[in-house]
């Protein structure tokens, strides 16, 4: 088959986990903040589990097609034509993605810590990164994820907790204070995030126990829906929700607040260090999805040669998409919730699943096609 | 000038062919010699053409004691127990005095099976139907009867020669465990797997590799426990080898290596003959070779690194699992100091305490190179100072790595060349290089630590964690003979990762661990209560006063 | 895909990294290490803002002895750097043509702005905190009445550089209770909060005792005669006759109190206790009141913790707010002789110290009702728990604040009496 590996749920869940959590700690607190003043820390995990819905789709659809990713069983469901037009949306999903997370990587760099590098630096030295890694394989992905986890996890407790004495709670109050609209909007944008978790459905033929991806991938939810949360409350006790709006990156300067006794200060570097290999993995994850979708679209035999090309692709566009900051933020703010609920985690899986039932309904067969090949 | 050249070059030519032609035809003919005759005298001139007029091959030809039967022992000074041969082999068959019966047996025809019969004393004998095959059993050690009129040669196992003593392993020492280590002679080994080891399951599998060394290579392992699918695949690779000398078990690594190439060692090695053991019954592979007293283990993690031998005899709550945090420390240390140093003071200074900025500050006023630079340089003097202590003889290694060290550093940094804090950074990195427990690791390590220093020093810690997810990504997709490199950490199980980070006591470690598939997990049972637990004081107390309130 | 073209790229990649050089490296020795900002605005221009830099000599500070020898041995290890913009990084950015290293502001840790430029506005210094990259956001906030630069010119004590000695400062106010240090994001928190204002605290130069103390002065001016040649003042001669300066002080006392960005005016040190009580914020203040047996003299109690409760009361359409303060506390020193070591004693004690905190609290709320500057949040807790009713009337909260009522009700236990329970006696 195109890919041999075979990880566990568990790691699946954990890739997953890192994947949605990469970014979200870094740009939905500022965004929510905005959108929804003191309720923020309701509103996003309100939002957030709306993943949980995602994953339940793309497990339905996966049990209904096994060993068939998304790009798979869309032509098995809808025909040919619409099929591959389908997966190659999907296809595309991940690319934009890709690219977008990449240029929020280099944006947060060259901003927060190393100013006179160009974005293009970090941009390519990532994207090459992550093209070796899909090269690689998803095994190896995974492998490595479970070391990153690890890092990544225990880092930002660690500084949430030692952070813990200059929380004011108060200003968290008051709440609900202005209705249900504003937490409404606010939610919009985690669970759009949260969204991403429709990654599962390429991952989820290659799992040694596809039935675990149920449970891996709400969990995954929902420990990224915990992480945000705290993290969320602990940026708006220290900053309050006005000026958490204000911020481009609240985490980082959240941390960069962090000074207990002069000594357990400047730990932003640390901020600096996980948040690379988050991202890398996040990368690596939609990179892989886009190279393996673009294999299975047009029929190849393997996924490896698209990898290079592909990179250059994502490269150009993680620099020509959004010519500066202010667009990109606009982008993830109004934009991208919108486009990616109605279209990817919701929209099209729900659509395919629909048809799915339908169709089984009609003829009587409940199953696709076994086989493993593409 | 073309011509010359061109009949030169075809002289040269013409010789070259000559000489291959002549080489090539004697050998074949020599070997179906061999294999035909078995008139003596055909058959020592035989052996003489293959072998050369080299001194040490003793052909001793004799008669039996009643003079009916020619014979002729072959063998090599030096690697045969001479008096051995003489006492128990030449002596029986040659004086009457000694087996009067024997030489009414003998007469020509049963010559062979009269000596198997009489000469029962020697405690290994075997036949061999070919020559050829006698001689490499006579190159190996063992004597070689030739019996006028018989096929079949009688093999003595005679095996004798110098070797080193047992000793205590030089690269590994611990203050606590056993002072064994393995030697040269493969015989010697394998005893002293066979004296730790006393189970019935314990195999030795013999296969030979090497075109002109015919290096004896032996598999170890407990049948019962071992994992099938890793016997299976050593077994492969090793005959699969196809060279022309095996000189070492390095040779033999890296030949069987899944990844030749990469910096990280996938087989273990090692010359203490406990933590060989300790391994076998982890169920593991021990590769023994003949000529070093270096073993391999098989399969292995990275993990390996930060275990040491005497973790598994020392108390285990705090020494061994503090320890191994602490070896796990001294990893990152030894790899990752200067990179982290140069890039913090080059790039991001910001995370460092102002105090500490300003001391560093302060330091390295008027230093000529960067400090990228300035690393670089250190390390490379440092490297050489530990690749020359090596090579000093013993008295002078010490007095130099002193020098070297203290007064070299210090002078270079009253020159100005260099600044203190740099010193402490090199110094460090080397002592943690130190502390870790295998020395493969650290050559590892030395060699990954430059280029990290240049990545630090270009692009600062992103460049450092560039590099490290580098290395990562590497490690991720090694694997040693099917367990993944970096497994317990990954693909593992709690049970696992708890067994090779910390050390659990002997009485809570029921089974063996689960990444290395072996058949049979169960070291111990569960209930058998092996928790140790003081006597109840007041009990005993109680005892030894009825005792007494008797006496009295 | 071959694995041959894999380190083909990589080759080829690999002089992406040297060739075009290293963007961010900076050698630590071509850093100008800032510890301080002094912000001055000098109005009617247009270049209003100075801005003055207090820079180390890392070469003074390490080795001292070593390396430093005559020169600048006794002089300070910082040099101050100013220029002057139409907006403060403009301002920086003129004084950095006068510096031969590059400024490097991640060490920075205070700044100090002077009333003017408080008058003027906090909102530039406020955005060039929190937008420049290397500032900190726990950058100390302080007011300096008068000219800040002249605070960065003062010489210190203790401490090797201005910097150290009003950090320093700093650490001991919390021991002071009278003057509440504020990091640069609390303080933008507190701005962004509606019914909540901000404050900061108070450094300024006061003149040595000696200027103030009549009989100080001919005292000190012979003694300084004898010290003149150990104070490395001026450069060595000629010094037994000139007349030494006495030092000037750093004093750290008070707050300065705003609406909004605005400063409206200053609390002394002891309204600004009276504003720590009500902020949990009390370490240590020291309460004098009379000896209840004997009303002339004077007996010292102790604050170590106070406690206090707000809560909003809604009555008929008005909102007043009622104060609970439980506030724990020892008897440091008697200046009268009596037995105070009763329990009666100790609870009149108690009450007579209750009674001066309520006063002072109530004298601190008086005046910030005066400067209509809410810096103990109340607007803040009335939206926490009725946040439609703050939402009515909160349009111009510093009109209502200036109306509000406050029923205060103090407890104060005194638990201890220092080591001794009763002066030891003296036999006259």
């Amino acid at each position: 088959m195109l890919e041999k590996g075979k990880i566990s749920p568990r790691q699946a869940g954990e890739l997953m986990f890192i994947t949605i959590m990469a970014t979200v700690i870094l740009f939905v607190p500022a965004i929510t903040s905005e959108l929804a003043g003191h309720d923020a820390w309701i509103a996003s995990p309100a939002g957030s589990l709306f993943g949980l819905v995602t994953v339940l789709l793309v497990f339905i659809l996966g049990i209904r097609y096994p060993g068939r990713t998304i790009f798979q069983y869309s032509e098995d469901i809808l025909g040919r034509f619409l099929g591959k037009l389908v997966a190659l949306s999907f296809v595309w999903f991940f690319l934009h993605l890709a690219a977008t997370v990449v240029r929020q990587f280099g944006d947060f760099l060259t901003t927060s810590f190393l100013p006179e590098t160009p974005l293009s630096v970090f941009n390519f030295t990532l994207i090459f990164l992550a093209a070796i890694a899909v090269l690689s394989g998803l095994e190896v992905i995974a492998r490595m994820n479970e070391f990153i986890i690890l890092l990544v996890v225990s880092s930002l407790l660690a500084i949430f907790s030692l952070s813990i004495s200059i929380w004011e709670i108060e200003n968290l109050f008051p709440v609900f204070a202005s209705g249900i609209i504003p937490i409404a909007r606010g939610a919009i944008v985690p669970a759009a995030w949260h969204g991403e978790i429709v990654a599962l459905a390429v991952i989820m033929p290659f799992l040694t126990r596809p039935r675990g991806a149920l449970v891996s991938g709400a969990a995954a939810v929902l420990g990224s829906t915990a992480l945000l949360t705290t993290a969320l409350i602990a940026v708006q006790s220290v900053f309050g929700p006005d000026f958490t709006a204000s911020m481009h990156f609240p985490i980082h300067l959240f941390v960069r607040s962090i000074n207990i006794g002069r000594i357990l200060t400047r730990f932003e570097v640390v901020i600096m260090i996980i948040w690379v290999a988050g991202v890398f993995i996040k990368t690596s994850v939609f990179y892989y999805c886009a190279a393996l979708g673009i294999a299975q679209v047009f029929g190849l035999s393997e996924y490896r040669p698209v990898v290079l090309s592909l990179g250059l692709i994502i490269a150009v566009f993680s620099i020509t998409l959004y010519s500066d900051v202010a667009e990109l933020a606009h982008f993830l703010r109004d934009a991208w919730p919108v486009y990616s609920i109605s279209m990817y985690s919701l929209g099209l899986p729900l659509l395919l699943l629909s048809v799915s039932l339908v169709r089984g309904k009609l003829s009587g067969e409940a199953q696709g096609k076994d086989k493993q090949d593409g | 000038m073309n011509n010359a050249f061109f009949a030169l070059a075809k002289k040269i030519k013409k010789k070259i062919k000559r000489r291959t032609e002549e080489s090539r035809p004697k050998k074949e003919k020599t070997k179906s010699e061999l294999a035909v005759s078995d008139e003596l005298k055909q058959r020592l001139q035989a052996v003489k053409d293959l072998l050369g007029e080299s001194k040490d091959i003793v052909i001793r030809e004799f008669k039996s004691g009643n003079d009916m039967v020619k014979l002729a022992i072959l063998f090599i000074d030096g690697m045969s127990d001479k008096a051995t041969i003489s006492e128990t082999i030449i002596r029986p068959i040659q004086s009457g005095n000694l087996s009067i019966k024997f030489n009414k047996d003998l007469s020509a025809g049963n010559a062979l099976a009269a000596i198997e019969k009489h000469l029962s004393e020697f405690a290994e004998t075997s036949t061999v139907p070919d020559l050829s095959q006698a001689v490499r059993q006579m190159l190996g050690g063992d004597s070689i009867l030739l019996i006028d009129g018989e096929k079949e040669i009688l093999v003595f196992g005679t095996r004798s020669w110098q070797s080193r003593a047992v000793e205590e392993p030089a690269t590994e020492s611990v203050v606590r465990g056993p002072r064994e280590g393995f030697t040269e002679t493969m015989r010697v080994n394998t005893s002293l797997l066979r004296r730790r080891i006393r189970h019935e399951g314990l195999r030795f599998e013999s296969m030979k590799a090497g075109r002109r060394t015919w290096t004896e290579i032996v598999l170890v392992y407990i049948d019962d426990i071992v994992n099938r699918r890793v016997l299976e695949e050593v077994r492969r690779r090793i005959a699969a080898i196809d060279t022309d000398s095996i000189l070492e078990s390095g040779y033999i690594e890296e030949f069987i290596e899944d990844s030749p190439w990469s910096v990280f060692p996938q087989i273990e090695h090692t010359e203490r003959v406990d933590k060989a053991a300790a391994a076998i019954l982890e169920g593991r592979v021990l590769i023994l070779t003949d000529n070093t007293p270096f073993t391999l283990i098989i399969p292995t993690s990275f993990f390996q690194f930060i275990q040491a031998a005497e973790d598994f005899y020392e108390r285990p709550a705090i020494g061994a699992t503090l320890l191994r945090l602490l070896r796990i420390a001294v990893l990152q240390i030894a790899l990752m100091l200067p990179a982290i140093y140069v890039a913090v003071t080059t790039f991001h200074h910001e995370m460092l305490p102002t105090s500490l900025l300003l001391s560093i500050a302060a330091a390295r006023e008027g230093i000529p190179f960067p400090a990228v630079a300035e690393a670089l340089l250190m390390e490379a003097t440092f490297e050489v100072l530990r690749e020359a202590g090596i090579r000093l003889p013993r008295p002078v290694g010490q007095a130099i790595s002193i020098v070297g060290g203290l007064v070299v550093g210090d002078a270079a940094i009253r020159a100005g060349l260099v600044s203190p804090a740099m010193v402490i950074v090199v110094a460090t990195t080397a002592i943690s290089s130190f502390a870790i427990p295998a020395f493969n690791a650290s050559i590892s390590l030395r060699l990954l630590r430059f280029p990290l220093l240049i990545l630090a020093g270009v692009m600062g810690l992103y460049g450092l964690i560039f590099g490290l997810l580098l290395i990562l990504i590497h490690l991720s997709s090694l694997q040693s003979f099917g367990i993944p490199y970096l497994a317990p950490l990954v693909h593992g199980t709690a049970d696992d990762a708890i067994q090779t980070f910390a050390r659990i006591p002997w009485w809570m470690s029921f089974k063996r661990p689960r990444m290395l598939n072996t058949r049979d997990r169960v070291r111990q049972k569960s209930s058998a209560g092996f928790r140790p637990a003081p006597p109840d004081e007041r009990e005993l107390f109680h005892e030894e006063v009825k005792k007494n309130a008797g006496k009295r | 895909m071959g694995s041959r073209r894999l380190p083909i790229c990589l080759l080829l990649l690999l002089p992406l990294f040297f060739l075009p050089g290293c963007w961010s490296q900076v050698e630590i020795d071509d850093l100008a290490i800032v510890r301080a900002i002094a912000i001055d605005y000098l109005p009617d221009r247009r270049a209003p803002f100075l801005v003055t830099m207090d820079v180390i000599r890392p070469g003074d500070i390490a080795g001292g002895g070593d390396a430093g020898g005559g020169g600048g041995g006794g002089g300070s290890p910082t040099r101050l750097f100013t220029g002057n913009g139409a907006t403060i990084d403009l301002a920086i950015q003129q004084a950095s043509f006068n510096i031969s290293r590059r400024i490097f502001l991640s060490h920075n840790e205070l700044v100090l702005v002077s009333e003017d430029m408080a008058k003027h506005g906090l909102h530039s210094v406020m955005d060039f905190i929190m937008r420049d990259n290397q500032m900190r956001l726990t950058n100390f906030v302080l007011v300096a009445p008068g000219m800040a630069h002249d605070i960065l010119a003062a010489p210190e004590r203790l401490e090797t550089g201005i910097a150290d000695e009003i950090l320093g400062l700093l650490a001991q106010a919390r021991t002071s209770s009278e003057a509440d240090p504020q990091e640069a994001y609390r303080m933008q928190r507190q701005m962004s909060t509606p019914g909540q204002d901000t404050h900061a605290p108070v450094l300024r130069i006061s003149p040595h005792l000696t200027e103030v103390i009549p009989e100080f002065r001919e005292e000190m001016m012979e003694q300084g005669q004898d010290e003149g040649s150990q104070e490395s003042q001026g450069q060595g001669a000629g010094g037994a006759e000139e007349q030494v300066v006495p030092q000037k002080e750093l004093t750290l006392a008070g707050a300065a109190v705003f609406c909004g960005d605005v400063l409206r005016g200053f609390l002394d040190p002891i309204e600004t206790r009276g504003f720590l009580l009500l902020k949990n914020g009390v370490k240590l203040a020291a309460i004098v009141v009379p000896d209840p047996l004997n009303p002339e003299k004077k007996v010292v109690l102790t604050v170590s913790r106070a406690q206090a409760t707000i809560t909003p009361v809604l009555s008929g359409g008005k909102v007043s707010f009622s104060i609970e303060v439980v506030a724990e506390g020892d008897l440091a020193s008697q200046r009268s002789e009596s037995d105070l070591s009763a329990p009666e004693m100790l609870k009149k004690l108690g009450s007579a110290k209750a009674a001066a905190i309520k006063i002072e609290i109530e004298k601190a709320l008086q005046k910030l009702q005066e400067l209509e500057s809410d810096i103990v949040g109340f607007g803040a807790i009335l939206n926490r728990s009725h946040p439609q009713v703050f939402r009515e009337i909160g349009e111009n909260w510093p009109q209502v604040f200036t109306q509000l009522e406050f029923d205060i009700h103090v407890t104060a236990h005194i638990r201890r009496t220092g080591q001794l329970s009763r002066p030891a006696p003296i036999n006259r």
